[in-house]
């Protein structure tokens, strides 16, 4: 696995099914695409269950956190090329990412490859 | 066993695990609340097992013996799902106490995959290679239909239930990924 970048803060956190602290997902409106907003120091989750991301896209905010969690029964990674990649996450694990510049960030779980999501990071 | 690496016999092969007949005995007969004995938790629990551990055996072999990318991939990928799977499984049973008790489906699914394993075990190459991937198919399918005809709606505990409803997926994913290798194997074929 590579490690974080330098223009990146990576927060790796595994909470082996413990429930995770209670955190505060600041959300602007929902857009008309669709897609969840964040509004800048939020925590954004993106769910792990039924083999898939959910949401798999998610646009947020320089300062956002953004957590996975691995609601499934089977286990899962999450890896975006250099910028991050998680360790594989068994069921009640999370990662957490927080992006360092904006632009658009595709992962995927390597070990399930047609599991796909998307972060759009934008300025506050 | 005579091997086979030639086209002709791969596709032959291919075909037959995909049938999921010929070279094998037909699909477990697994109860159904419609047609055979019920099914008890115990019972689940046992065809869960046995079920997974079929799939870790293809697996194995196939990491032992393949060396395409994607189905060492794929293989590694359902080998960590089943286990996965496995885990939770008897975690589970352990938690509420839950015997897994043997039984006719079980039983088949054992003897299913030792006959499989056996012919798969004599291919090489791309033969063993569509088998294999075939094989994967079939097995999916075979163990998505149980699992919604008959694991689901014959699971009395909840966190039984709610277990297999959660596995489903990833059960679906592999057969999604399995149609895709063996599509992959046919135009390697041309």
């Amino acid at each position: 696995m590579r490690p974080a970048t330098l223009a990146t803060l990576a927060l790796v956190v595994g909470l082996g099914g413990a429930g995770g602290a209670a955190f505060a997902a600041a959300r602007g409106q929902t857009p008309q695409d669709g897609r969840e907003r964040g509004s800048g120091e939020g925590r954004h989750e993106v769910r792990i269950k039924a083999v898939a991301f959910n949401p798999t896209s998610l646009v947020v905010q320089l300062g956002d956190t953004v957590v996975w969690r691995n609601a499934d029964i089977v286990r899962h990674n999450v890896v975006s090329g250099e910028l991050f990649a998680s360790a594989e996450l068994s069921s009640g694990e999370t990662f957490a990412w927080a992006p360092g510049d904006t632009g658009t960030v595709r992962y995927r779980c390597t070990i399930h490859p047609r599991m796909r999501g998307e972060l759009t990071v934008r300025l506050p | 066993m005579t091997r086979f690496t030639s086209s002709l016999g791969a596709l032959l092969l291919a075909a037959a695990f995909a049938s999921g007949c010929g070279l094998t005995r037909s699909a477990p007969g697994v109860g159904t609340p419609a047609s055979g004995p019920a099914l008890s938790d115990a019972n689940i629990a046992a065809i869960v097992v046995a079920a997974n551990n079929a799939d870790i055996l293809y697996a194995d072999l196939a990491l032992a013996k393949s060396r395409d990318a994607d189905i060492r991939a794929f293989a590694t990928m359902v080998k960590k799902d089943h286990e996965a799977v496995n885990q939770a499984a008897v975690a589970l049973v352990t938690r509420l106490k839950v015997t897994p008790v043997d039984n006719e489906a079980s039983f088949d699914l054992r003897d299913d995959a030792e006959t499989k394993r056996l012919i798969l075990r004599e291919l090489e190459d791309f033969a063993f290679d569509s088998a294999y991937s075939a094989n994967e198919v079939s097995y999916h399918r075979s163990v998505l239909g149980t699992i919604d005809r008959a694991l689901i709606p014959s699971a009395s505990n909840a966190e039984l239930k709610a277990l297999l409803v959660q596995v489903r997926p990833a059960v679906a994913a592999h057969l999604e990924h399995a149609v895709a290798l063996v599509a992959k194997q046919g135009a390697r074929r041309r």
